[in-house]
Parts: structure tokens; C-alpha cells; sequence
């Protein structure tokens, strides 16, 4: 942690919003981006988001500094996205478990087009999607493995250290996600094929 | 020759470049002569491309404005909150604290009266503690002015008599005195520290030492070798300690710690300073590189993983007990993982005194 970084976090911790917003602010494009991926809907990634930090504000005191600052605010975020993703499950509203099947008729926009796009940029957001779409209907468990590893890049060392587990066992759901993936992609690859320069 | 079924399970990982130089030789060798492991290969590889163009999306345009809004309001709801809380706890503190000021004037009363405190110590004491009933009674009155912890706190350090008199007669050691630094360089090989290594090409290493204590002349006490070594926050893992007699016919005592890596090299030079009089032998810094071993734990996993998921979604007939066997093999794996990981953190130092 760095010494400014340590400076925000002491006077976060005695209720300065102010540096609690300098704190975070590096942090938020990429947990937006997490819960966006983790829950495929932009308005309730940006609630999502939005309660990840309320969360660390309410908790900051008692931050130990025996982990990260980072890994701390990316563990409260998987865990909240996890956390939605059970009560979901719970209330039916998106099935973890749903056999892996590619419908046109299920595919909703994942992000919300507010201006008019040339055909090549609406070509890509189609590619974008699809992947999307096919991240969503990953479980939980390979959905998380593969938003932070090939999406958002972290090394298995992060990773490990965010959601807690042997580096062994993260290695492990990669492989599975990816293939898993590459299951749900394998009817939509001529598709892709077309629009996606290798 | 690599079945396809033990390099399918390697094919995610090497297209990721996130597999070790052995396994990375046996994959690529096999693939040479194998087209269908070839097309996983480029589906994987071409899926991962997918997955890192995903591009991030900008936070949205009121995020911040909608954050600092409730970032507010929890702060009120803070402050609320510890307002009521304060008021109730202020009434409970004042009473607490006079309380034990009442007590400690008591308790001293009857040491003095039953002549337990020298005289002219007892005077001393007298006025100390009727200090000590002021200073609680100040804290009382400062504690109305919401500054209790600032008050005590305050209160201490304004009677180091109480402070200082009560470190006396506790018996507080006090830090032993510096003594030169012994040269232990040759105990060192060179390598580098686990900390100064990226992320990435983080070595996993078991490391081990023997150090023997009282080669020259016995006595060397255990308790004073723990108390050095939980200085350099060694844990204390097993001790096996000679006794009475045992003692008398020159047996051994053994003391296993494990400590911090980048505190090894200061347990050695603190114990070498501290017990060169009674003869130190340090042995050589034994590192096992763990990495293959690691390699083959999470093989393993990957296989255990597959297995199982096979099991569960009826893949495969398998019974309950299988399912339950694989299961319970899958976390020892991953205990062992853990275990190696854990430790490769610490240097595992056997000290047997003589």
C-alpha cells in the first residue's frame, strides 16, 4: 500500500468521505466491470457496484491490512456478486443450472446502446454480446474463475488471495470455465467466425 | 506417449501460457502428431482471445453523484447511531470508574492497615492512590465531555509513580543488552528472497535448517531459546525437551519453530550473538524447489475436478462411495496444495540443545 494510499485510508476510517472517494477511485471502473460481467445487467451492476463501497465504508475500520486494500475491496465484490447470484437462484429469477443451450430468444442486450454506432462498431457489440451471453450462462463458480482471469486479468496469485482458495484449485476452475465455455460458444462459432479477426 | 485424455486436461492452461516448462514439452510434443488435441487447442486458445477483447465499460454517468449520496447518508446514520450509543455508555463508564477508583482506595486501605507496605512506601503509596482516586474522578467529569478513552489514557500518564511502581513490582525484565553481531554469512546461500519475486515467477520452495545449541559446554536453557526465537516471530511447531535425568546423561532437547523467511537469517545471527559461549553449529540451508511437486498436486486436481463433475452429472455411473472417495481425495489435494504453499513461506529450523 502505498503512502498516499495509507494517508485516505487513515482519514477514511475516521468518516472522511472525501478520502474515502479518492481512495476508491481507482477501483471503481474495474468493480463496475466485475458486477457487470458477474450479473449481465448494466442497471443492477451499477447498484451492485455502487454497494460494494458502502460496504467497505462501513467495514473500513476494521481492515486490518493483513491482505491488500485491493484484494480486500475485489474479495467484497466477488462476494457480493455471489451473494445476488444465490438470492436469484433462490427466487428463480436467473437458473444457475439451466442446461447449456444457445437461443436467440433468450439473448437480451447487455449494454444499453445510447448513441448510433457505424455497422463495423455494432458488428463487434454483437461479438461482445454473444460472449457475454455465453459468460452468463456459466455457473457461478466458472463465471467468477473466468471474469477475473481472462476478462479482467488478474494472476492466479490475485485471484487466489480474493476468493480464498489454493492457487491449485483456482487453476483448476479455469480450465474447467474455459472449456465449459467453449461448449456453450461451439454452436455460434461459425458466427462469431465472421465478424471476429483472430 | 501422452494420452489425449491427460493432455485435454492440460489444453486450457498451456493456451493460457500458465503451464510449467515440463508439462508445456509433453503437450507440445503430443500435439505435433495429434489433430484433434490440435483443434481444442486453437478453440481454447481462440476462446481466451474472445474473453480478453471483452472491452470494460464505463462507469455509468451518475455513479459517482448516487455513490456520494448514500456515502452521506450511511455517515449520518453513523453518527446517529453513535450518539445514542454514546449517551448510554457515558452513564455506565461514569459509574464504572468511580467504582474501581472506590476499589483500588479499599483494597490499598487494607494492604496498609494489615501492614503488607513498607512505611515510608506506604506514605508514598497513599498519596499516589489518592491521586489515582482523582485522576478517576477527572476522567468521570472529562468523560461528560465525550473524551473517555482520551481521559484514561490521560489519567495513566499523568501518575507514572502508579505506572512505573507497578512495572517494579511486577518484575518486567527489561530488554537484554546489545551484543555484537556474529559473522553468519556463511550460513547464507545466495538466492533470492520470496518476496522480491513477481507475482508470476513465484518459486515454491521448502526450506529447512538444524541448529545445534551447547556443542562446547551445556547450558542452554530452552525457555530463553524460545523467548529469541518468538522475537523473530517463529512459531513454535513440536518440542520434545529433556528432564531430570535425562538431562544429566547428556541427552538432547529439540525445539522445531517455523519461521518467517525473511526472519531466518535474524533467529540465526540472534542465537549465534546470544549462545557462542556455549558453542553454535548452524548446519546448511536446505531448499527443496516444490515446484514439480505442485505441478503434479494440481494434475491431479484437475483430474480429481473432472472426475467428479463427470460423477455428479451422471456422466459416468458411479456409486456414492466413489463419488464420496473422489471427494475426499479432492480436498487432501487441496490441503496438500494449501500446505505447500502456506509453508513455502517459512523456513522450517530444528534446534536441539545439548
Amino acid at each position: 500500500m502505498g503512502d498516499n494510499e495509507k494517508l485516505l485510508l487513515a482519514r477514511a476510517r475516521n468518516g472522511d468521505i472525501s478520502a474515502f472517494e479518492s481512495l476508491i477511485e481507482g477501483y471503481q471502473k474495474k468493480v463496475f466491470n466485475i458486477a457487470l460481467r458477474m450479473i449481465g445487467d448494466y442497471e443492477d451492476a451499477n447498484d451492485l457496484a455502487q454497494e460494494v463501497f458502502i460496504r467497505i465504508y462501513k467495514s473500513i475500520k476494521g481492515f486490518k491490512e493483513q491482505s491488500s486494500f485491493s484484494t480486500w475491496v475485489y474479495r467484497i465484490t466477488t462476494n457480493v456478486c455471489l451473494d445476488e447470484l444465490r438470492k436469484r437462484k433462490n427466487k428463480n429469477v436467473v437458473s444457475l443450472d439451466d442446461d447449456i443451450k444457445f437461443d436467440d430468444s433468450e439473448m437480451k442486450r447487455q449494454v444499453e446502446d445510447v448513441k448510433p454506432t457505424p455497422e463495423a462498431v455494432v458488428e463487434r457489440d454483437e461479438t461482445r454480446r454473444i460472449v457475454s451471453d455465453a459468460i452468463s450462462k456459466l455457473s457461478s463458480e466458472h463465471r467468477t474463475a473466468i471474469i477475473l482471469r481472462d476478462i479482467q486479468g488478474f494472476s492466479y496469485e490475485e485471484i487466489s488471495r480474493i476468493i480464498n482458495c489454493p492457487e491449485g484449485t483456482v487453476k483448476s476452475r479455469i480450465n474447467r470455465a474455459r472449456k465449459a465455455l467453449k461448449e456453450i460458444l461451439k454452436s455460434k462459432k461459425e458466427l462469431l467466425s465472421e465478424q471476429y479477426v483472430k | 506417449m501422452e494420452s489425449c485424455k491427460e493432455i485435454n486436461e492440460l489444453i486450457p492452461l498451456y493456451a493460457g501460457g500458465e503451464l510449467g516448462e515440463g508439462q508445456r514439452s509433453r503437450l507440445e510434443e503430443h500435439i505435433k502428431g495429434c489433430r484433434a488435441c490440435k483443434d481444442e487447442l486453437e478453440d481454447i486458445i481462440y476462446i481466451i482471445n474472445l474473453c480478453n477483447d471483452v472491452p470494460e465499460e464505463e462507469l455509468p454517468e451518475n455513479f459517482r453523484a448516487q455513490l456520494h449520496e448514500k456515502l452521506v447518508r450511511e455517515k449520518e446514520k453513523q453518527e446517529r447511531t453513535g450518539k445514542v450509543a454514546y449517551l448510554r455508555n457515558k452513564y455506565v463508564k461514569i459509574l464504572s470508574t468511580i467504582a474501581a477508583g472506590l476499589l483500588i482506595v479499599a483494597l490499598l486501605r487494607g494492604f496498609t492497615n494489615n501492614g503488607l507496605l513498607m512505611t515510608g512506601r506506604g506514605a508514598q503509596n497513599e498519596s499516589v492512590e489518592s491521586k489515582a482516586v482523582a485522576e478517576a474522578a477527572k476522567s468521570a467529569g472529562m468523560a461528560e465531555s465525550g473524551d473517555t478513552e482520551a481521559a484514561d489514557v490521560k489519567a495513566l500518564q499523568e501518575n507514572p509513580e502508579v505506572q512505573s511502581d507497578a512495572g517494579a513490582e511486577a518484575g518486567i525484565m527489561k530488554a537484554p543488552a546489545q551484543t555484537p553481531k556474529a559473522d553468519t554469512s556463511r550460513f547464507f546461500p545466495s538466492q533470492r528472497i520470496d518476496n522480491d519475486v513477481r507475482a508470476e515467477e513465484k518459486i515454491i520452495n521448502s526450506r529447512s535448517a538444524a541448529i545445534t545449541l551447547g556443542t562446547v559446554s551445556s547450558g542452554v536453557e530452552p525457555e530463553e531459546v524460545k523467548e529469541l526465537a518468538l522475537k523473530c516471530d517463529a512459531e513454535l511447531e513440536s518440542s520434545a525437551m529433556a528432564q531430570g535425568d535425562a538431562v544429566a546423561d547428556g541427552s538432547v532437547s529439540e525445539l522445531r519453530f517455523k519461521v518467517p523467511n525473511q526472519r531466518y537469517e535474524e533467529l540465526v545471527n540472534l542465537l549465534t550473538a546470544s549462545f557462542e559461549q556455549y558453542g553454535v553449529e548452524v548446519g546448511p540451508l536446505n531448499v527443496q524447489d516444490m515446484t514439480q511437486a505442485v505441478n503434479d498436486l494440481e494434475s491431479k486436481l484437475i483430474g480429481l475436478e473432472d472426475s467428479i463433475d463427470a460423477a455428479e452429472n451422471n456422466k459416468n455411473i458411479s456409486s456414492p462411495e466413489e463419488l464420496s472417495a473422489l471427494k475426499a481425495d479432492r480436498e487432501k489435494v487441496m490441503a496438500e496444495l494449501e500446505r505447500i504453499h502456506l509453508n513455502s513461506g517459512y523456513t522450517f529450523v530444528t534446534i536441539t540443545i545439548k
